[in-house]
């Protein structure tokens, strides 16, 4: 099996020590590892591209194993849980408008979902590279990528116009509850599981010999966060 | 320190990439109603390009077949036009209406929309539409909902709204536009202005003639 030139570029510092480096704090070494994203978002780009308007938001976290080194990046495997808040809302089409002979617009959103107890579970792997390290402080760039199956369930509404008399109403009926899986609809029907992944910087400092607590943000997908925290224990470093 | 740089600028990117504030849509005035009826019916070569208005007259004859979603789009065009479409149900094939099959669907839209329109003597012929000298819309058409690979009642975003995208076609409105695409049903404002205005106004109205948000 080939591997892609730049996938090597990337994957070489982790599996070579140089020589000149073969103190404790470059060793390799097992560990564990926990994550927590206090709150992701789905970007407008994305609802753009899957044709909905949302405020879809929630949280995440993460347990897993990693391998890596005091000083410089490591990979890891790790069981993943986004939770979707509580009455979140997905609209499955754009809200639209139509100016009534009195001028002013009356509008509808169309179907939408009202989350309850949804979320993913999934597994992901990553890879963190450390570009630069600056006594204790090391800044580098998380890549992730993962399944994960989609939990839970929605309440479905419509809001439509009714012509009534002089008068044009919006109107919201209830469609029931459907699962969470139906809110998504970017992704194709047939999926069981859906992609997950993550491009982050994250700033990190070794705590102590083995331990390095990380700050990160950027894209986690279907969102984005703007802050989160890893930690990281490895075994046997001292 | 050139990775630091790449660093900053990428942080500045994802921090600025994601937020940006949601934009009211801008509403459909009455001029751009009236545009969207002359594109999709008046004007429309599938009905003549007469430049007239051409549509069934009310009530309509309409078997559905047992179909319950077909029902659902049937009373939701009744309900939310206030009237203005309506329908008589029948049995059987009637001899100027619409009757509604499960399955069968063929045809480009069938791709889209997961539903066609046939004409209901021969079937598998996409539909031809016929009109008499008032301009009213006659025979008989069948609206087939679903094929092997699509179920319409889950392929729109409410379970009626393949059936009541296949009956806006099948009552006259032949173009797609905004707020009428794929699988999108009558809960679109613009979609049921159109098919409002078009029901609100008598067959064989010229453009001019037209009255938007008349007849109540």
């Amino acid at each position: 099996m080939r591997i892609p030139a730049t996938v090597a570029v990337l994957l070489l510092p982790l599996f070579t020590v140089p020589c000149a480096a073969q103190t404790e704090g470059y060793k390799d070494h097992w560990g564990v590892s926990a994550s927590f994203v206090p709150r992701w978002r789905v970007p407008s780009q994305l609802a753009d591209l899957w044709d909905i308007e949302t405020d879809m938001r929630g949280s995440e976290v993460r347990a897993g194993i990693v391998r890596g080194r005091d000083v410089g990046g490591e990979w890891g495997v790790s069981f993943v849980k986004k939770t979707v808040d509580e009455g979140s809302t997905v609209q499955l089409r754009r809200s639209a408008c139509v100016q009534l002979p009195s001028g002013s617009p009356q509008c509808a959103r169309g179907a939408y979902d009202i989350t309850r107890d949804a979320g993913m579970t999934g597994v992901e792997a990553h890879l963190f590279i450390e570009l630069a390290t600056i006594r204790r402080v090391g800044i580098g760039v998380a890549f992730a990528g993962g399944i994960a199956r989609l939990d839970g369930t929605s309440d479905r509404f419509l809001e439509h116009l009714v012509v009534n008399g002089s008068a044009v109403t919006a109107v919201t009926e209830s469609l029931g509850i459907e699962p969470f899986k139906e809110t998504l609809q970017g992704f194709p029907e047939s999926w069981r599981v859906v992609p997950i992944g993550r491009v982050e910087l994250g700033v990190g400092v070794l705590v102590r010999p083995g331990v390095k607590l990380r700050a990160t943000s950027g894209v986690n997908f279907p969102g984005y966060h703007r802050i989160g925290m890893h930690i990281q224990y490895l075994l046997g470093a001292k | 320190m050139r990775s630091l740089g790449f660093l900053a600028l990428l942080l500045v990117a994802l921090s600025s990439a994601c937020t940006r504030t949601p934009t009211a849509p801008t509403p459909w005035t009455i001029d751009r109603l009236r545009e969207q009826l002359a594109i999709s019916n008046l004007n429309n070569a599938a009905l003549g390009a007469s430049g007239r208005l051409t549509r069934w007259q009310v009530p309509i004859l309409v078997n559905t077949n047992g179909i319950a979603r077909a029902e659902i789009a049937v009373s939701h065009y009744e309900q939310w036009t206030g009237g203005v479409v309506r329908f008589t149900r029948v049995t059987g094939t009637p001899a100027n209406g619409l009757i509604f099959h499960e399955g069968g669907a063929g045809g480009h839209e069938s791709d889209q929309s997961c539903g066609s329109v046939f004409d209901a003597q021969a079937a598998g012929s996409p539909a031809t539409f016929r009109w008499d000298q008032t301009r009213a819309i006659g025979g008989a058409y069948a609206i087939h909902l679903g094929t092997e690979s699509c179920n319409d009642s889950t392929a729109g975003a409410y379970p009626s709204a393949v059936a009541e995208h296949m009956l806006a076609h099948a009552l006259g409105i032949l173009e797609h536009f905004d707020g009428f695409q794929n699988r999108g049903g009558l809960d679109d404002p613009r979609l049921l202005a159109v098919v409002y205005n078009l029901y609100a106004n008598p067959p064989g109205a010229a453009a001019n003639e037209l009255t938007i948000w008349g007849a109540r």
